[in-house]
């Protein structure tokens, strides 16, 4: 995948989600640039890739926001994999 | 809050967490089982102008300096373990891409481009006699590690700037080093050589001890008008070598440093290249896998730089050489190589 067809399945996947914790899916770095540079070191695994780092991205903003997550989201978005971090 | 504590430094903790985008401070950190660590602020003063009529023309000092801005300020120092080596080479700048192998992991660390240099976020708890307090550097980045290997120990020390200081806020997890050490006499070098093109000498004689330096120095003084705070902590360069000290001075390795060959006869000034690959493991195995925790760096491309005047004839003493071997940065100059039990970074 090049890294402009990342950022489109992310935000088609994820863009809801991403507004909700207030950011907007740009491939800056304070947005998705980590999270897509990340993915794109998995060849052949970028889509699960970008989901687990978005989920963290939610993850780690919502923390620091200070607002309740919403736990469908939560689970969608593979924030339950973070065990190993 | 209290006035004063007597608790020491052994219940203090130096964790690190890396962030998925630059402000937005990391929830998951690795722990580290350090020997020194500080977090704490550098301030920014601008120095008094000398203007006239002055309030006092004996007192240099008549009025306040200004406090102009800050940087977060950290060091940690550590024994070389599987675990939080990981982040701290993301915090130089290096990416990681890691494999499963089913019962342990590989983490292969290549230096990334100043645009995916990741952001980071230091947390220190500090010991107080009415319970401990943590605070964090948020957007912190590492302007240089270094892993000095002798025979006793590997110790790894890093220094990081960083853009905000703060109390650790919410619930952050943390994910414990482990206790298995990467030992200095366990492992290998699987090359190790030496000389000018074409005459390349494979180094065997024992060799006392290397430092392992990468230096990733940031442009701290980047501020710009209407910006009460930095903004970005620009990386200037980045750079590993390594100092390899108490090599025996055979005459392979006299002629390989100063003729260039390995029975070279006249001094040559062609650049003395070579490659450098050594790794360090656990002295047990990964729980659950046949093999040890293992840290291995590979350098294909080295310049190296021997150190004149190092060997030396003394008393009794064995004739030890020094020497540097800087890392050239064509092609990949440098992959590290992590075995451990984390199955992702």
């Amino acid at each position: 995948m090049t890294r402009d067809d990342l950022l489109d399945y992310i935000k088609t996947t994820h863009g809801d989600a991403l507004a909700q914790v207030g950011l907007t899916p740009v491939d800056t770095p304070e947005s998705l640039s980590y999270s897509i540079s990340d993915a794109l070191l998995r060849a052949g695994d970028e889509k699960a890739e970008a989901d687990r780092r978005v989920g963290i991205l939610i993850r780690d903003r919502t923390a620091m926001l200070d607002i309740e997550p919403e736990p469908e989201n939560i689970q969608s978005e593979g924030i339950t994999d973070v065990s190993n971090l | 809050m209290s006035a004063t504590s007597e608790a020491n430094s052994l219940e203090a903790f130096f964790a690190i967490g890396v962030q998925s985008a630059k402000g937005t401070a990391a929830t998951a950190f690795y722990k580290t089982l350090a020997t020194v660590s500080s977090l704490d602020v550098q301030f920014d003063i601008r120095d008094n102008r000398l203007e006239h009529p002055a309030a006092s023309s004996v007192w240099l000092r008549a009025g306040y300096q200004t406090m102009t801005g800050y940087l977060a300020n950290a060091t940690v120092t550590f024994a070389l373990r599987p675990k939080f080596i990981v982040p701290i080479l993301q915090a130089v700048g290096y990416q990681v891409n890691s494999v499963n192998n089913t019962t342990y992991y590989t983490h292969t660390l290549t230096q990334g481009t100043n645009a995916a240099h990741k952001w980071m976020t230091l947390a220190w708890s500090v010991p107080d006699s009415d319970g401990a307090f943590v605070v964090r550097g948020v957007d912190c980045r590492a302007e240089s590690l270094s892993i000095d290997v002798t025979t006793e120990e590997i110790l790894c020390t890093a220094t990081f700037k960083g853009l905000t200081v703060e109390p650790m806020a919410g619930s952050p997890t943390y994910t414990a080093e482990a206790t298995d050490e990467l030992l200095p006499w366990i492992g290998a070098r699987t090359t190790l050589s030496c000389g000018i093109s074409g005459s390349t000498y494979a180094v065997v004689e024992r060799i006392r001890g290397v430092t392992i330096n990468m230096d990733n120095p940031l442009r701290v003084d980047d501020k710009a008008l209407w910006e009460p705070a930095r903004t970005t902590l620009q990386r200037e360069s980045h750079d590993v070598n390594y100092n390899f000290t108490g090599m025996n001075m055979s005459d392979s390795v006299y002629e390989a440093f100063f003729y260039g060959s390995d029975g070279g006869t006249t001094v040559s000034t062609a650049v003395r290249t070579g490659d450098v690959n050594l790794e360090w493991h656990s002295a047990d195995d990964i729980t659950g896998a046949v093999v040890p925790f293992r840290f291995e760096i590979d350098t294909p491309t080295v310049q190296w730089i021997p150190e004149s005047g190092s060997g030396q004839a003394s008393g009794s003493d064995l004739i030890l050489a020094s020497a540097a071997a800087n890392v050239i940065g064509t092609g990949t100059p440098v992959t590290i190589n992590i075995d451990n039990d984390v199955a992702s970074y």
